[in-house]
């Protein structure tokens, strides 16, 4: 009876268990079905938090858009992480049905290998995979459709871009929403827009122009124009020089029609060749900004010392890690926050950017976007052509305490930077007549106030000073690690009067440096800087006075030099090694408090608390005893 | 619950009466930190984040979380204290959750230890102490989970090593859960469904999104029941021993 009764608690118990397994998995299952996004985002950014431009493009969605998600189930079961990822995509697609109203239809499929669904996965051009052995191939890819037969895909979603998905999903939604996108106009003196290399690749686009592209309606316009076509809401200008009367006219009557401008001019642009006779100069459209009431400083360059990017340098035959101060990590703290187009901005990098100054007697409100720190310097130009010294750039900086201009906003009234009328095109009464029916419609002041955004630099634009272009899967991918392209989108899209994007963030978790570390090394480089210029040069100077000495009498001197001489001569081979000793102590210095400070920390983290605890034990215990052995009673 | 908390104060002092307690969160904080400097290169990198050191957690308490646990119930069962246990006025539920809770705590004092590395980034640089706190949440959340298996896991068996060893296994299987050595077994009978929630009991794939700075309710969810479910069969197998 008693063994029954065993017999059955152990088939309850069996049961139980199972029970509770049963239960706990489908509490899971139900709970993975229905809580979709029940989460708290602790990030400092909100990164996982949909942003109000997400929201914006969503709500305002007119036309229907159908969106599939191809995720190959094989793949999720060989590679967890793809298969939390894939219901990462999944739910924020949820979610972007949900706010649009209905008008995002989602479709999620399963291609498998020989599938009718992975012919139509391929059709879209989605990347494929191989996954294992036998070479059947995964997807994990979207493809967007309007009512238009518009599309859009993402070919691949890879973890390297995960933190900027929310951007890439709404940008997908925006370009197939909009079907009547914003024309901007082009005038590029830069290879932006890539080409063919005499005898080479081709050379392709700068990344931010195709991103620009995918968003607006991209116009080239020729070298030389007399008219900005009506279609054009807004220009953008980059590295303009050498224009025409014609074309500069065309410009200016552009904007006094309230065209808008974005200009990226440029004193020292670092990815324009220089021509076989020197450097290539600066950007010149001083007739126009004169009029819009910009002053931009040609020769001069903006540094500055509190955002300079460090670079490797090679200094007296060594590598060495230098700040470059004309290159530049612009944080928030250079950035008015309070401009819609830099209000989401975290960094921006630059390289060797100009100066912007409001003009005399403007009539137009300039207001600075980007500047420096007060710990700034205006560099010649010159100093940042042919052979670069960066070393001695950092060294003999001077800090001007004031705040440099970059990047500005100007907006106002303006008249036009051609008060007598068009300008003579050519020679002859013909074009004196055609000058003359021009100035007909010419426009003496603007018929609605100038909204430009004016930047001192052409560099911000290219992807080698903002982006990582990484091989995954033989695609080249770019993981941006500044917010460059957001600003120059954020500027268009403000320009050309939408705002749908604005406050859209592509939200790449920005590097977050060992700020101490950083100011160590920088205190260490301007301590020890100069020292060292002062002892190579102290060291050369020996040199020369032994050799001074030992050659003045032809090679074979040493058996005729007096013995002061001698003895000078080996006081100075004394001093020599003493300032190679002190050299060597100089180069070590340099990297010796931070190699202090990774020794230290290691102490603190790995054997500090231990030994605390340790010796804190090791006082409880003896604390115990001898109250145990004071608590013992005597007993004899 | 007053007999609960009893029992949890009597078992979190009974760690610490002997040195057995300070060498297991010694060689956890030295092996946290160890990891985090020389395996995870934190200075190196330069990065003012602590994916190095909450990346190695999980593989940590693999080893030393079962070893904390082997002793829970097994030594009591080997010495025979459990029949002077279960003579207490308590039931055999609020003995289970108790010595759970103070093994877990036990786990929350040794993670709290490790807050040198926390003072450490925050003094380097600017990290995201957001996603730090959810990484310090979710690690918590892991450990009571591996501490619920290992207890269940010592209710088992006389023998410590054996208690170990298997609840060092099925921690695995759970850390694991989601690749292919787990899910062959489940995809040869059972659907889909199945199969997808087996691959979503994946301790890696849950901290690594919570390491990420979002707590999502789910994952909360997840790691709270795993622990019921173990702590519930743990009541069980002490009464079915008891009663044996």
């Amino acid at each position: 009876m008693n063994a029954l009764k065993t017999i059955d608690r152990n088939r309850l118990a069996v049961i139980g268990v199972g029970l509770a397994a049963v239960l706990f998995l489908a509490v899971n299952l139900a709970v993975n079905l229905s809580l979709r996004s029940a989460q708290v985002d602790l990030t400092e950014r909100g990164l996982y938090t949909l942003s109000d431009g997400t929201r914006k493009v969503l709500t305002s969605l007119t036309e229907p858009i159908t969106l599939r998600l191809y995720f190959t189930r094989a793949l999720g079961e060989r590679y967890p992480g793809h298969q939390a990822y894939a219901n990462r995509v999944r739910e924020l697609l949820e979610r972007y049905v949900n706010i649009s109203g209905g008008k995002i239809r989602l479709e999620v499929k399963n291609p498998e290998a020989f599938s009718e669904v992975e012919d139509e996965a391929v059709t879209f051009g989605l990347q494929g995979l191989p996954y294992d052995q036998s070479g059947d191939r995964g997807y994990f890819g979207l493809a967007g459709t309007n009512s238009v037969d518009g599309k859009a895909v993402i070919p691949y979603f890879t973890t390297e871009r995960e933190p900027f998905l929310e951007y890439d999903l709404t940008k997908l939604v925006y370009s197939l929403a909009t079907l009547d996108r914003p024309v901007v106009g082009m005038v590029a003196r830069l290879p932006v827009e890539g080409g063919f290399m005499m005898g080479q690749r081709p050379v392709p686009a700068w990344a931010v122009i195709s991103q620009i592209r995918e968003l607006f309606d991209v116009r080239t316009m020729p070298a030389e124009f007399n008219a900005v076509p009506p279609e054009i809401g807004m220009l953008m200008l980059v590295h303009p020089k050498n224009l025409s009367d014609e074309t500069l006219y065309a410009i200016d009557q552009f904007v006094m029609r309230g065209g808008r401008v974005l200009a990226f001019i440029d004193p020292n642009a670092e990815t324009e060749a220089p021509s076989p006779q020197g450097p290539a100069g600066p950007s010149d459209i001083d007739r126009l900004l004169k009029s819009w009431g910009v002053t931009f400083i040609k020769d001069k360059v903006a540094a500055d010392l509190q955002s300079a990017r460090r670079v490797n340098v090679r200094h007296e035959g060594q590598i060495t890690q230098v700040d470059y101060v004309a290159w530049n990590t612009l944080d928030r703290r250079n950035l008015d926050t309070t401009d819609a187009v830099v209000a989401d901005i975290r960094d921006l990098n630059v390289g060797s950017a100009g100066i912007l100054e409001p003009a005399e007697g403007a009539t137009t409100t300039f207001r600075p976007l980007v500047t420096t720190s007060e710990d700034s310097e205006a560099l010649d130009v010159a100093k940042l052509q042919g052979r670069i010294d960066i070393v001695a750039l950092f060294r003999d900086f001077k800090a001007s305490g004031k705040k440099l201009t970059m990047a500005a906003r100007v907006t106002g009234p303006v008249k036009s930077a051609f008060p007598d009328g068009p300008p003579l095109i050519g020679e002859g009464e013909d074009a004196e007549k055609a000058r003359l029916e021009r100035a007909k419609t010419h426009l003496a002041e603007a018929q609605k106030p100038l909204n430009a955004v004016i930047v001192a630099d052409t560099d911000v634009l290219h992807e080698g000073l903002w982006a990582e272009i990484r091989n995954v899967n033989g695609e080249q991918l770019l993981v941006p690690y500044a917010g460059n392209s957001d600003f120059v989108i954020n500027a268009v899209e403000n320009l050309s009067g939408g705002d749908v994007l604005l406050g859209l963030r592509s939200r790449g978790d920005s590097k977050r440096p060992f700020l101490m570390v950083e100011k160590i090394q920088l205190e260490a480089e301007r301590k020890f800087r100069a020292e060292q210029e002062k002892l190579a040069k102290e060291l050369q100077e020996t040199q020369k006075r032994i050799e001074g000495l030992t050659n003045r009498e032809g090679a074979n001197s040493e058996a005729i030099l007096t013995a002061e001489e001698k003895t000078a001569i080996a006081e100075f081979r004394r001093k020599m090694i003493d300032i190679r000793h002190d050299l060597r102590n100089v180069q070590h210095a340099l990297r010796k408090d931070i190699d202090a400070l990774d020794a230290w920390l290691k102490f603190l983290n790995i054997a500090a608390i231990p030994l605390i605890l340790g010796f804190a034990a090791l006082v409880i215990a003896v604390a115990r005893r001898l109250s145990r052995a004071r608590a013992r009673p005597v007993t004899e | 619950m007053r007999n609960i908390w009893i029992i949890a104060k009597r078992e979190l002092a009974g760690y610490f009466a002997t040195p057995l307690a300070l060498v297991f969160i010694v060689i956890f904080l030295a092996l946290t930190g160890a990891f985090t400097f020389y395996l995870g290169r934190f200075f190196d990198n330069g990065q003012a984040d602590l994916e190095a050191f909450f990346r190695f957690h999980p593989w940590l308490y693999l080893i030393l979380i079962p070893a904390v646990a082997m002793r829970l119930w097994a030594e009591e069962r080997k010495s025979g204290t459990i029949e002077l246990l279960m003579t207490l006025p308590v039931t055999t539920a609020q003995a289970v959750l108790g010595k759970f809770v103070a093994a877990w705590a036990f786990c929350g004092i040794a993670l709290a230890l490790t807050f040198p590395v926390w003072v450490t980034v925050n003094v380097l640089g600017e990290p995201d102490n957001g996603v730090i706190v959810a990484g310090y949440v979710g690690s918590f959340l892991m450990a009571g989970a591996f501490m619920s298996i290992g207890a269940c896991m010592s209710a088992m068996t006389k023998n410590q090593v054996i208690a170990f060893i298997i609840s060092a296994t099925v921690c695995f299987l759970f850390t694991m859960s989601g690749l292919d050595l787990v899910l062959n077994f489940f995809q040869a009978w059972a659907p889909a469904l199945i199969v997808d929630t087996v691959a979503s009991l994946s301790f890696l794939v849950r901290f690594d999104a919570v390491m990420r700075g979002v707590i999502d309710l789910r994952d909360v969810l997840f790691f709270v029941s795993l622990i019921a479910f173990f702590l519930f069969t743990n009541v069980i197998v002490v009464e079915v021993k008891k009663s044996a």
